[in-house]
């Protein structure tokens, strides 16, 4: 989360005669970063980002603390002006009744307060100015005050107005499921089991404690007595019910982040001070506060040459201590050994010698730990691992010298579209939180979503061809799901150039002994589909989508697709391939036209059985049912003649006749 | 009887430098010099010469013959200079000769392994459906980490494992950490996996699905200063000599300390100002003050080391993680993120 806090705010807990933007560049170095400053007429503007551990900071007085200590290794001086501890002294004349109960210890700490007399008004014109910096409206100066104590110390802090509570009771309980609260603007919201309520004793909700206050118990202008009221609260519990109900105050942020239950106190004290003097409110009840298990210190054990062996530089010890309690952490040494007594405002972040190497190294400064290359070492990377990214590059590169473009899609698609391949949800791992029905169902192919995007780049892209390489997720029952790796491609153009892909692919592979045979896949039109073998494996199936799954997805003309799995393609894939010495005799070349009466495969088994000098055979031409063979004929002992060649080739007209 | 050469003379020379181009030319060659061309027709006319008159008229013959061949060289020599002054427009488009693309993230995942691959890093590729375990608890993350809830972790349907809790689609690359400990059980350790990641959250700036590259490096004696060495050695690489880096302190479970990396910013040189010559110097509009982030770095926690088997006593090390739609964006200005997944050929035609 970020805070916006001004800089004339900063010195009233900071000496220091730094500049706004040497405070930029300074802190954001060692401490908080301070993303941008920006100059208003009369001040400075920082916003700042603050990490979930360092809660401490998100307050002006944290920024303070931080800026001192940092600005000093920079060797400009600055002194942290740190708030005093405030008390109330004023002991009521009439003492107004209030019940705070929390029997199942839900908080950590309550802390509360009446106060009468209040004066409502407009806040004066510095809080509003402060609140408006941090994007927080000012509204009154009841509900101001609550807001600046907050940006102020750290801790998000709550006013209810004393006399629309009614029975003077505050019981903290979950809520019952069903349950309903209408918050201080205005929405209303149906409660689970898992959130915290306030309850005046009754039954009756009056606020939706560390989160938003409700608008029955909230003050208005008739407001004339108020309960000042901060609670420690538990931060998962805060976390579910804002994400649940998409409440996301910045009480709601801070409050999820655990701050310590010792800034309640602080918290509440400065605003009682900040009640009285600007709504001339006087104390009205006790201070009541509920605190049952106080943390107990905490202490760290670390040793000098531990802290130098991490952070590679040797700090002198003087140094270290004195980063360490510029931050406030007490120090007791002993030789080269050191206990280092956490502050409570740190007590959540620090829990072992590696937090605190962390501060010392960051206060001491990145910038000033030298850079050196890690020593080489060598590695070995498993050999399957290897061959599946440099054929990825290999094959990619491939595709896209054929003019295939690489298309990568989410990993997961919609029940919608597996639908229209007519596929079975059941047959899916799916995400159980899904934020899009468009994502919810993890991938099995990844032709559906090469089609989707075929028929979503439309008509402007008539000969489109798309790949992807990427894992599908097969679903095993009681095990992790199997990811593979797949190839899938799509083309409009034809079955055979479909083929005529796969082939080249091949070649590009170097793998030499592989087939196609008939296969039977649900996607593809049943006579115009087939698997590519290789060796004795079906390395995958690609065909023409059938016109069923075409009509679902509205491709108004043939798609041809397919999928291949990519360990299995690679598996024979060779870097060169396998080398035969050429043959140096005189080959004869002939043509041959033959009516198409047989599969081809068929006619090619027929001429080479029929000709034992034919050693190349290719398709040159088709005419209505008639194919032009290309033939080759060879001997690997001499010149081999034409008049031998016509010999063999009229045997393959009669055998084929 | 006697051959007047005279005439053939005077028509060979006109018929040879009249020859406008090189195949005619050759073709007045084989007429003069063919086997049944002029010169050999004239050595046939030989034996009906006079005997006494044969020798010298044979050398007549001849010495035409040297000077038919010295005027064709000559005007073949002439004939393919002009044809050296042949004329073309350059400025026509060539001939559109097709290739297809490959997608952005292909193209930096190369850049980054090979960049890694110098310092002895392997690439390696770890599960997307994972375990709570491998990606939360044994990176140090607590059960109550927001971050495991279910605003920001994709949940999978499947068997809870007694052990490792629910499948989830890894939403970092960080888990493959564990699992490179796992496989070597001993350190050193040098990794880059670079994987899809998940998270619940699509906006202008977020996909639910997303790349990152990690970094993992165990060793004995590591200490902060090689981290900030192959960061730097990293940045200089991809974004060129003259970056600058900086480690900012950061909050992250599986590292302590953590640092954010930023680098300085590509577009404005790490000013924080750029100057145009439409307007006045205006602030950087891509970075904060002269610096990018590029990511979360650190010093591997202990108690990721021992979810690893690997004694933190003996060994430390240190890891990131960066988002490769990030430093595509950085160093190639490619923003929406969103087109990335959206198989739109108007962003994959581009690359």
């Amino acid at each position: 989360m970020n805070i916006k806090i001004l800089h004339s705010w900063l010195l009233e807990f900071l000496e220091t005669k730094a500049t706004p933007y040497e405070i930029q560049q300074y802190v954001s170095l060692c401490g908080p970063s301070i993303e941008n400053v920006e100059q208003t007429s009369d001040d400075w503007v920082y916003d700042i980002e603050i990490t979930s551990n360092r809660i401490d900071t998100v307050s002006v007085v944290g920024i303070a603390r931080e800026t001192a200590t940092i600005l000093n290794r920079f060797h400009i001086p600055a002194v942290f002006k740190k708030p005093n501890q405030l008390i109330n002294q004023e002991t009521p004349k009439n003492t107004l009744p209030l019940i705070l109960r929390d029997d199942k210890q839900l908080t950590k700490r309550l802390m509360a307060v009446v106060m009468d007399t209040v004066e409502l008004g407009k806040s004066p014109d510095f809080i509003q100015k402060r609140l408006e910096t941090a994007g927080i409206r000012s509204i009154n100066n009841l509900v101001d005050i609550t807001n600046y104590v907050m940006l102020e110390i750290g801790h998000p802090t709550h006013v209810f107005d004393y006399d629309r509570i009614k029975t003077n009771t505050l019981v903290i309980r979950n809520a019952k499921k069903g349950e309903k609260i209408t918050t201080l603007d205005g929405k209303a919201y149906e409660l689970f089991e898992t959130d915290i309520i306030i309850d005046d004793g009754t039954g009756r909700i009056i606020d939706f404690p560390g989160i938003m206050g409700a608008a029955n118990s909230v003050v208005t202008n008739d407001t004339k007595r108020i309960v000042f009221f901060i609670e420690s609260n538990n931060p998962q519990a805060i976390r579910k019910s804002s994400m649940t109900h998409g409440i996301r105050t910045m009480a709601a942020s801070i409050n999820e982040k655990n701050p310590h239950p010792d800034l309640v106190k602080e918290a509440l004290f400065r605003g009682i001070a900040l009640f009285k003097s600007h709504v001339k409110a006087k104390t009205a009840s006790t201070v009541f506060d509920i605190y049952p298990h106080v943390p107990p210190a905490k202490k760290i054990q670390i040793d000098i040459p531990f802290i130098h062996k991490k952070i590679g530089v040797p700090i002198e010890k003087k140094q270290i201590i004195s980063i360490l309690t510029d931050l406030e952490f007490s120090i007791f040494e002993t030789k080269d050994q050191l206990e280092v007594s956490v502050p409570t405002f740190r007590y959540f972040d620090i829990f072992e010698k590696e937090d605190i190497i962390e501060e010392i190294a960051r206060i001491y400064g990145y910038h000033n730990i030298p850079s050196q290359l890690p020593p080489l070492v060598y590695i070995k990377q498993p050999s399957d691992i290897e061959a599946v990214f440099y054929y990825q590059n290999v094959i990619k590169t491939f595709f896209k010298h054929q003019i295939f473009y690489e298309a990568m899609n989410y990993s997961a698609y919609s029940l919608l579209l597996l639908e229209k391949f007519n596929m079975d949800e059941s047959g899916h791992i799916h995400i159980t939180n899904s934020i899009s029905e468009d994502i919810k169902y993890l991938r099995i192919s990844l032709i559906p979503s090469l089609l989707k995007n075929i028929k979503d780049n439309g008509g402007g892209f008539s000969n489109l061809k798309l790949f992807e390489i990427a894992k599908t997720y097969i679903p095993k029952s009681g095990e992790f799901p199997e990811e593979n790796f797949k190839l899938s491609f799509a083309t409009r153009q034809s079955f055979l150039y479909f083929k005529g892909i796969v082939e080249t692919l091949l070649k590009e592979l170097h793998i030499d002994i592989f087939s196609f045979t008939p296969s039977f896949h649900p996607f593809f039109a049943k006579n115009v589909q087939a698997n590519l073998v290789i060796g004795n494996t079906i390395v995958g199936v690609f065909g023409k989508i059938e016109s069923q799954i075409a009509n679902n997805l509205e491709l108004n003309s043939p798609v041809f697709s397919g999928e291949f799995d990519f360990i299995k393609l690679i598996e024979k894939a060779r870097l060169m391939p396998i080398y035969k010495p050429y043959n140096p005799y005189a080959a004869i070349q002939l043509d041959l036209t033959i009516p198409l009466n047989k599969p081809y495969s068929k006619i090619v088994q027929i001429a080479k059985e029929s000709a034992p000098h034919l050693t190349q055979i290719a398709l040159k031409d088709t005419y209505k049912d008639n194919i032009t063979l290309h033939l080759v004929f060879s001997s690997q002992k001499r010149n081999y003649t034409e008049k031998e060649a016509l010999i063999e080739l009229e045997s393959i007209r009669s055998k084929l006749a | 009887m006697e051959i007047d050469l005279t005439e053939e003379k005077q028509k060979t020379t006109n018929i040879i430098l009249s020859s406008s181009s090189l195949s005619k030319l050759i073709q007045t060659e084989t007429e003069l010099l063919g086997r049944n061309g002029l010169i050999n027709s004239l050595l046939k006319q030989l034996k009906t010469v006079d005997s006494e008159k044969r020798k010298t008229m044979g050398m007549k013959i001849n010495s035409f013959k040297q000077e038919i061949i010295t005027l064709i060289l000559k005007q073949k020599k002439i004939l393919s200079q002009t044809k050296n002054n042949e004329k073309t427009d350059i400025t026509l488009p060539g001939e559109s000769i097709l290739t297809g693309t490959l997608h952005p993230i292909t193209i930096a995942i190369a850049e980054i392994s090979l960049i890694f691959s110098k310092l002895g890093f392997i690439r390696m590729s770890y599960p997307e459906v994972e375990w709570e375990y491998l990606a939360f608890d044994a990176l140090n993350m607590p059960k109550t980490h927001p971050a495991r809830d279910d605003f920001e972790t994709t949940f999978v349907n499947g068997n809870q494992h007694e052990k490792y809790g629910k499948m989830i689609l890894t939403p970092h690359t960080s888990s493959g950490q564990i699992r490179e400990m796992w496989r070597l059980k001993k350190p050193p350790i040098r990794m880059i996996n670079i994987g899809k990641c998940y998270r619940p959250n699509w906006d202008a700036t977020h996909t639910p699905m997303f790349h990152q590259f990690e970094g993992l490096y165990v060793d004995t004696d590591v200490n902060i200063t090689h981290l900030k060495g192959a960061l730097d050695f990293f940045s200089k690489e991809y974004f060129g000599e003259a970056t600058q880096t900086r480690l900012r302190p950061h909050h992250f479970q599986f590292t302590e300390p953590s640092f954010e990396v930023d680098i300085s910013c590509t577009m404005c040189k790490g000013t924080g100002f750029v100057e145009t010559s439409r307007d006045p110097v205006q602030k950087c509009k891509i970075c904060k003050s002269g610096w990018l982030e590029l990511g979360g770095t650190g010093i591997v926690h202990p108690n990721v080391l021992k979810s690893g088997n690997i004694d933190p006593n003996t060994y430390s090390g240190w890891a990131f993680g960066f988002g490769i739609e990030r430093v595509i964006m950085m160093k190639y200005g490619v923003d929406d993120i969103r087109n990335y997944y959206s198989g739109d050929m108007r962003f994959l035609s581009q690359f």
